[in-house]
């Protein structure tokens, strides 16, 4: 009896492990998931300070991101994402009360609310041709009128209301000859709108233009011989100052009475030396401007009249802001310069250039890197004297408030444009814990330890909850700088467009380090940016005791031949190792080798433009090491533009030409040539290479064996027909045809293809194990459709017989050649899927056992779970008994969007790029970072965690059960005992 | 009646090839004749069909001169050596009604090889080099854009001659790619062997594209098929008796093993203790106590000395071959039947751990 009720308890407690988890619960949000949300490199800001409230400044970015920072905190009160082809041209503010952008090449302009950032009106304007974007809001017009917004764009000029986004008048100046307006100059107080421009490079014109109707009112031009280079800018209402085509003559125009005075003044006299690289600064500052020559900035004052007077000579890397008006006729502006670890920011008054109004002396994390861009906002301060406060964009894109001589607040903007992501484990935990910091934290344990008790019972009271919450998300396990069992901390390594290399703890996604890449920081001579993230050592094995590190290959230059910036970080401190200097080659592609070192540096292959083949690590070991496998390495190439996928070997035989043992001749292997009349490459998808298969054969519903093909070497290619190649809509169904390849990289043979009539891209495809899964439009169906095909080697077919593979008369075990004649078989299927896709990634666990998710990111910066069986190509309409008991579900033409399979649940990735998976070491679960402008972090199990207890795992019950069991045994030891005596005395 | 099943085919086949012969014109019986196959397989032509029926022996005639295509084939010896001719491929060009080309028919006469040519491939063969060969990407004005490439291991041809198998993948009248290698295996570790014969034994496919396999679209009401993941009322399918209380069954079924391994042992002591009684010089107080010492002995055994059949099971169960033959059994995984939103490779661990530990506690349990 005690047995049953024993064996039931036990029953019980395993159906209770059983219940299943399949998304989370409100209180789990941040448990194991993180989101940071950023902006990107600050292009342009508008400060909003007139009303007492929350001071705010309104922000525009590389990101296409228009954004309300907080000017206290540097929070976002609100931000809009706009589409990736929505590049932001212009902003400002507007009545006080609505912010104004100007994008897409200024034919959209929309007014957002400033407090909460709703849309209040949105206008499209069209124009002939395309210019410049050009935007005026006017400041000093009264409220009560229905004062416009002007827009030059599209070569004509908009005039747009400002209260409901109304079309007023439209005044064209493609009509004018082909004018390239530069300035658009609204003079307070006047009734007109001044247009300044260029005809034809050599005329200079102005038009005047009535504010209420559009009519042209009055039009200055004159010749400028020698042509202009850059811009008009505006000194004063009726000045204006230009270059020279040369570069070398700076122009004044002068409008009197309708005529256009102009006098040329050589560069070289006023600044004493010559300079090649002479450009007129955009910083509006009245009467005086800005000109930056090869080793030096210099400011000069326009006279009354007319003459040019050079007032200061500034270093070159001094970064200027606009001019600010402080009161009637007062403007400041201000200078940041920067120094050994520090910078100094300045701020002058425009009428008084001699001294400076205000100097701070602010510490800079040389991180950082130099001030790219300055805006400056006044304040009044306790004492009614004027304050200023300084917004700057560094070199790593963050942006920094600077206020009083100190540092307000930091964002870290450039993690909105990561380029490449890798993970590094952490450091082993060193045993032995120092005693004075356990008992510093005794205390505050103690307390955790009684409110989790608390909460436990159910006696704690609603902030208590609240704490408990917060320990938990607190809990110092999760963000320990030490490696863990289940492989759930790690450092993320980023690699972001500003060639900053940041790592962020997995745990709390805190940053750990980051490192302004010294090897990749552009200069004045080269613009260097970042390419790609390799792991460079992973220590396993012999060198415990090195740090591992990160491969940043990078390209200084435009050009697919410059030069490639090598650079290996540690990646535990962030420090940059001086192993590496800069390589004279350049760099198309990069192969991690799956070869080590002794020291376990993994062997990489770069593959120049030449075609040439350069190993990395440089020594004698990689070479020898290489030189053993060289014979087996082969690589691919995919020629987009020329429709061609070339595959490559390295060449036995050393020919002299080489310089060095490192440098590798290659030869070209196969070629598989697209025609180029009726395919056009639009995507190739390979393997990651470190996916992990688990078993080669899938038992199949009537027990039957089939072999997974899995080879390292299958790349997917997809092709359409040229005319389908634009956006959806473009082309008609049948002149639309989409192809796909799967190929093998090694011979080139073409496994597998087969066309979809009427669809087109683009495609979006992940390939994993023996199955490719990929994303395109059904141009007759007008959905978007999800392809599976899957790949089945039939050369192993045979080996079914237990017998026989008992006694070993089995291929399994025969290493697989590329260049015997594979006998594949392949089963595809399509399903409707409801949205437009931006990414697909699939989950990767560490053994590979357990199932698959598709990680889908949504058109609305979503990332969806999707398990693959949704996916399997053998879905039938009725399946059989047979086919249920495997786990295989019926046909259905869609597929199905569950809303609790959001992997983001309520948060949105925007602007979302990449999704990385990473095994982590417990294997039901995957890691998953999406990264686009902001990032998100959490852990996915696709078969839910089987190998270990939930979170909300009843450790009372087990405790009971355990209880019980030991009473249990005691009952039944003094049962027995007393039994033994009785018969003892019988 | 001795007719096997492949002599069936065989005759279904030749009666088909018949019949078509029988419909096609006696013009292009001499055209089939003519452009007949060296390689044995029949090239895959999707639009064969599309041919006009029945062409007058005049214009076919006609249209049969201008659309016969020539191509080369060349080849190269390792990286040294220049591309050279080594056969040529001849093939019929077809027009469809919609105005695409294909190739039909094609034929491949290869040039013997020459006596430097033969040196050059045992060179190849020594160094395990590649021997590779190239076509034009374009059949009516070669080269076109750039010639296709394939190479392979020299080793991998010789059998008794060399054996070649050259799949041309062809989109119109464009070769996309070409698929060149031996016709069978090529194992890594490549032996080096001469072949005894000099000569070139090749099979030559046509390959045009598949069309993928159209979405199915379902009427509305197919549409509704549950899924498994809408809360919508699912149907109740009776569940088999097994399915439904196999975690009881199973637990009973150890107990029960357990139970009559330790009845089999029962007799034994029991007969033990009879002739200790009857020899009778044992003090009677001890009697329990030795035989209970021993039954537990025994039981001890039945669960770790695998005297028991499911305790002989114990180190199968505990390890991971169990599990393995257990997630990939699929007849054991009844009780997801009819939930596919569980995940059958997560359901058998579970019911692993389930059952090992049942096996496991009701071993204790016996021995106590």
């Amino acid at each position: 009896m005690a047995m049953a009720i024993k064996l039931s308890l036990l029953l019980l407690f395993f159906l209770a492990s059983i219940l299943p988890t399949f998304s989370i619960f409100q209180d789990q949000v941040g448990f194991m998931d993180w989101h940071q949300r950023y902006i990107g490199k600050v292009k342009d800001a508008v400060f909003h300070t007139q009303k007492a409230g929350r001071k705010r400044v309104v922000v525009s970015t590389e990101e296409n991101v228009i954004a309300s920072l907080d000017l206290r905190r540097g929070e976002i009160f609100w931000r809009h994402v706009l589409g990736a082809n929505d590049v932001v041209d212009k902003i400002d503010i507007a009545l006080g009360k609505y912010v104004i952008t100007l994008s897409s090449e200024g034919s959209i302009l929309r007014a957002w609310n400033l407090p909460d950032g709703q849309m209040v009106w949105e206008s499209f304007l069209s124009g002939s041709k395309s210019s410049k974007a050009l935007l005026v809001v006017p400041a000093n017009l009264k409220v009560d009128l229905d004062s416009p917004v002007f827009v030059y764009s599209g070569a004509s000029l908009h005039a747009i209301s400002n209260i409901d986004g109304e079309y007023l008048w439209k005044k064209d100046f493609a009509t004018e000859g082909s004018i390239d307006v530069h300035q658009l100059i609204l003079p307070g107080g006047n009734d007109v709108v001044h247009a300044v421009g260029v005809t034809g490079s050599s005329q200079f014109d102005t038009y005047e233009i009535d504010v209420k109707n559009g009519g042209l009112l009055k039009h200055t031009s004159a010749s400028l011989p020698g042509g202009v280079y850059g811009e008009i800018l505006p000194i004063s209402g009726d000045r204006f100052v230009a270059l020279d085509a040369s570069r070398s003559v700076l122009v004044l125009l002068t409008i009197q009475n309708g005529q256009v005075h102009l006098e040329q003044t050589h560069v070289s006299d006023l600044i004493h030396g010559s300079s090649v690289n002479t450009v007129i600064l955009p910083s509006k500052l009245s009467g005086i401007f800005s000109l930056r020559t090869d080793d030096c900035i210099v400011f000069i004052k326009v006279t009354n009249e007319g003459k040019l007077n050079v007032m200061e000579k500034v270093d070159k890397m001094v970064v200027v802001s606009d001019a600010l008006s402080l009161s009637e006729g007062e403007q400041a502006f201000a200078l940041v310069q920067h120094g050994d670890s520090k910078i100094e920011l300045s701020v002058r008054l425009v009428h008084d250039m001699s001294s400076n109004h205000l100097k701070e002396t602010v510490k800079m994390d040389h991180e950082r890197g130099f001030v790219h861009k300055i805006f400056i906002n006044n304040y009044v301060r306790t004492d009614r004297s004027h304050g200023f406060r300084a917004l700057i964009v560094m070199e790593d894109h963050s942006l920094l408030l600077l206020q009083q001589g100190e540092i307000v607040w930091t964002r870290d903007d450039g993690l909105a444009s990561v380029i490449d992501v890798t993970t590094s484990e952490l450091p082993v935990e060193k045993i032995g814990v120092s005693v004075a910091k356990v008992e510093h934290n005794l205390f505050e344990w103690l307390k955790g330890h009684m409110l989790k008790l608390k909460g436990t019972l159910m006696l704690a009271t609603l902030d208590e909850i609240e704490a408990i919450q917060k320990i938990r998300l607190q809990s110092s396990e999760k963000s320990k700088m030490t490696r863990d069992h289940n492989g759930f901390r790690r450092l993320l390594i980023l690699l972001t467009r500003a060639g900053k290399l940041y790592a962020l703890h997995t745990g709390d996604g805190r940053i750990v380090w980051s490192t302004l890449l010294q090897s990749l920081r552009t200069t004045s001579q080269q613009q260097c940016s970042g390419l790609k993230l390799h792991q460079w050592q992973v220590p396993h094995h012999h060198a415990l005791d090195n740090n591992p590190s990160v491969l940043v290959v990078g390209r200084c230059g435009l050009s697919l031949t410059s030069p490639t910036a090598l650079s290996i970080v540690d990646a535990y401190t962030g420090k940059e190792l001086p192993t590496m200097g800069p390589a004279q080659h350049s760099t198309v592609q990069v192969i991690p080798l799956p070869f080590r070192d002794s020291t376990e540096q993994q062997l990489h292959l770069l593959i120049d433009a030449d075609k040439h083949a350069h190993l990395y690590p440089r020594t004698p070991e990689a070479a020898r090491i290489f030189q053993r496998e060289a014979e087996n390495v082969y690589w691919y190439s995919v020629e987009s533009e020329a429709g061609i996928l070339r595959g490559y070997g390295v060449k036995s035989t050393h020919s002299s030409n080489v310089p060095d043992e490192y440098d590798f001749e290659t030869r070209n292997l196969w070629s598989v040539v697209f025609p180029s009349e009726s395919e056009k490459i639009i995507a190739t998808v390979t393997r990651k290479p470190n996916e992990v298969v688990h078993t080669q054969a899938k038992v199949i519903a009537d027990e039957d064996v089939m072999y997974k093909y899995i080879s390292k070497n299958m790349v997917f290619v997809a092709t359409v027909s040229p005319k389908a190649s634009g956006p959806i809509g473009s082309a008609t169904p049948d002149e639309s045809v989409l192809v796909v390849y799967l190929v093998d990289t090694v011979t080139g043979r073409i496994l597998h293809r087969m066309t979809h009539l009427g669809s087109q891209g683009p495609v979006h495809a992940v390939l994993s194990e023996n199955w490719v899964v990929y994303h395109y439009f059904n141009l007759r169906a007008h959905r978007y459709e999800i392809s599976v095909i899957e790949i089945y080697d039939q050369s192993r077919a045979e080996n079914k017989d237990v017998f026989k593979l008992i006694v070993g008369k089995h291929n399994l075990t025969t290493p697989v050649s590329s260049y015997s004649r594979p006998e594949v078989t392949t089963k595809s299927q399509s399903y409707f899927f409801t949205h437009s896709v931006k990414v697909i990634s699939v989950s990767s666990t560490a053994k590979g056992i357990t199932s698959k998710h598709l990680l889908i990111g949504t058109i609305g910066d979503q990332v969806l779970a999707l398990d693959k069986r949704f996916v399997d190509p053998r879905r039938s309409l009725n399946p059989t008994q047979a086919e249920k008991e495997e786990g295989l579900l019926p046909l259905t033409d869609t597929l199905p969007i569950i809303p609790q399979s959001y992997v983001t649940h309520a948060f949105k990735v925007e602007g979302l790029r990449g999704i990385e998976t990473v095994p982590a070491k417990l294997e039901s679960t995957s890691l998953v970072f999406a990264y686009g402008v902001d990032l998100f972090y959490t852990r996915i199990a696709p078969s839910r965690t089987y190998d270990s207890l939930t979170e909300d795992f009843n450790y009372a019950l087990l405790l009971l059960t355990i209880v019980a069991l030991v009473v249990a045994i005691f009952v039944t030891w003094v049962l027995s005992e007393r039994k033994d005596l009785q018969e003892k005395w019988r | 009646m001795e007719l096997t099943k492949p002599s069936i085919l065989l005759l279904l086949f030749a009666l088909l090839i018949s019949s078509n012969l029988a419909f096609e014109s006696d013009e292009l019986i001499a055209d089939d004749e003519e452009f007949g196959l060296e390689g044995g397989r029949s090239p895959q032509i999707p639009s064969r069909s599309q041919s006009p029926p029945k062409p007058t022996r005049k214009r076919s005639a006609d249209s049969e001169s201008d659309s016969r295509v020539q191509f080369a084939l060349e080849h190269a010896f390792g990286d040294s050596s220049e591309f050279s001719v080594a056969g040529t491929f001849t093939a019929r060009l077809k027009t469809s009604a919609h105005g695409g080309q294909i190739l039909t028919k094609l034929r491949f006469s290869r040039n013997d090889l020459t006596s430097t040519e033969k040196d050059e491939f045992k060179k190849l063969l020594e160094n395990d080099d590649y021997y590779k060969i190239r076509l034009p990407s374009d059949v009516l004005n070669a080269p076109g854009r750039d010639y296709v490439i394939s190479s392979v291991k020299a080793r991998c041809l010789p059998r008794d001659g060399l054996d070649e198998h050259i799949l041309i993948q062809m989109e119109g009248v464009n070769i996309l790619a070409v698929n060149y290698g031996s016709s069978g295996a090529c194992p890594y570790p490549r032996q080096l062997k001469l072949p005894t014969k000099w000569s070139f034994n090749s099979h030559t496919v046509l390959k045009y594209s598949e069309l993928a396999p159209r979405t199915p679209i379902f009427s509305e009401d197919i549409g509704v098929v549950d899924i498994g993941d809408d809360e919508g009322v699912k149907p109740l399918v009776e569940r088999s008796f097994w399915a439904k209380y196999w975690m009881y069954l199973v637990p009973l079924g150890l107990v029960v093993m357990n139970a009559v391994t330790q009845g089999l042992n029962m007799p034994e002591e029991q007969a033990g203790g009879q002739t200790q009684q009857a020899v009778g010089a044992v003090p009677r107080g001890q009697g329990p106590a030795v035989r209970r010492r021993l039954r537990r002995f025994t039981l001890q055994q039945s669960c770790s000395d695998g005297s028991s059949p499911s305790a002989r099971l114990q180190p199968f169960f505990q390890s991971g071959l169990f599990l393995r033959w257990f997630c990939n059994h699929p007849v054991l995984m009844v009780h997801s039947l009819n939930d596919p939103s569980i995940d059958p490779s997560v359901e058998c661990v579970y019911m692993y751990f389930y059952i090992v530990s049942i096996q496991t506690v009701s071993c204790f349990f016996l021995n106590s």
